[in-house]
């Protein structure tokens, strides 16, 4: 075993003692000269700018005694009536020209798809021959049913008479 | 309305001195604080001084305010890691006449000197190695005006984490300083 590894533990304790010895030296090192002074005349400095911050706000914070200012009294009624005049002008100034331009018909929504636009097919068919007269049937009438029953009829009461 | 701006005249008043009396109080603790992490008193003075504007900012707390010592330090130390994080990217600068301050010089020396100033760098660079938790914690257990429960409250964890915390930075340390060179060199 070497010697090292014989007194590695107590190696170890010693040398972690001298970074915390260090480290406790670092972390007790006095402040330097005049540190307070300076620090005090920088606050008092950041304090003497931020109530110049504060004061414009000064007249918000008394108890709404701004309100009963009839100068700002005023001044609040115009700008809330020129906001509501201005946003009334607005909206009509974008719906105006849109009334004007009244040639564009709505889509019908029930029908989708494509849509005629009114026109009208006409098939396209050839000038055949017209047929003047009527055509003569060629069939003959005796053939038909009708003619049958008569002829039965016809020669029924013939037949019963020679009995 | 003149009886309210002169109770806020008053107000104001109360409020500076209650700041001047932390800063004659507690300007030197966190002083030492923002120097154990930053090691470089320009910017140590920097960052007390900021944590003293973020004081001021929030004043009307300070009289709900428990203890106001750690609740200083856990402010400065928020700074400090801030600055630290923005300035990852640039070397360390550590302030050579606050170092020879510290050391003790007298009797050496100038080789000696120059040694123990070589060793110092070589341990710092170790602190400097640990993981950002094990480091927090071994930097302010060096303040021994500082309890483990205040420490606790100053890294927002409990007692036993900061207790954890300690024994994982020692034994990292103590790994770290075997393979430096410096070590190495010295067993040789």
């Amino acid at each position: 075993m070497s010697i090292k590894a014989k007194n590695g533990p107590v190696d170890r304790a010693a040398e972690i003692a001298v970074v915390e010895v260090m480290l406790r030296q670092i972390a007790q090192l006095p402040a330097p000269a005049g540190l307070e002074d300076r620090l005090q005349m920088r606050l008092r400095a950041a304090l003497r700018q931020q109530p110049r911050r504060r004061e414009w706000f000064a007249f918000l914070r008394q108890d709404g005694a701004w309100l009963h200012a009839s100068g700002l009294r005023a001044v609040a009624a115009v700008a809330i009536a020129a906001v509501v005049m201005g946003g009334g002008w607005g909206v009509a100034s974008r719906i105006q020209p849109a009334a004007q331009q009244g040639s564009v018909q709505p889509v019908p929504l029930s029908t989708p798809g494509f849509s005629s636009a009114g026109a009208i097919r006409t098939p396209q068919t050839l000038n055949g021959p017209v047929v003047e007269t009527a055509v003569r049937s060629t069939a003959r009438p005796d053939r038909t049913v009708k003619a049958k029953q008569r002829r039965k009829s016809v020669t029924k009461p013939e037949a019963e008479r020679e009995k | 309305m003149q009886a309210r701006a002169v109770a806020d005249r008053a107000a104001e008043n109360a409020e500076e001195e209650a700041l001047a009396a932390l800063v004659s109080q507690y300007g030197a603790t966190l002083y030492r604080v923002a120097f154990s992490v930053l090691r470089n008193s320009a910017e140590a003075e920097d960052a007390v001084q900021e944590a003293f504007l973020r004081v001021l900012r929030h004043r009307e707390k300070l009289g709900e305010i428990r203890d106001q010592r750690v609740w200083l330090i856990r402010i400065v130390w928020n700074v400090v890691l801030d600055r630290k994080r923005r300035a990852k990217t640039r070397p360390e600068t550590d302030d050579v006449a606050d170092m020879a301050r510290i050391l003790p010089a007298a009797g050496l020396t100038a080789e000696e000197r120059a040694a123990a100033a070589q060793h110092r760098a070589q341990v710092l660079g170790c602190v400097e190695q640990l993981p950002d938790k094990e480091r927090e914690v071994l930097l302010l257990s060096a303040f021994q005006e500082l309890s483990s429960v205040e420490i606790a409250a100053v890294l927002k964890i409990t007692e036993s984490s900061v207790r954890s915390r300690l024994f994982r930075a020692r034994n990292l340390m103590a790994g770290l300083l075997e393979d430096s060179p410096y070590r190495n060199r010295s067993t040789r």
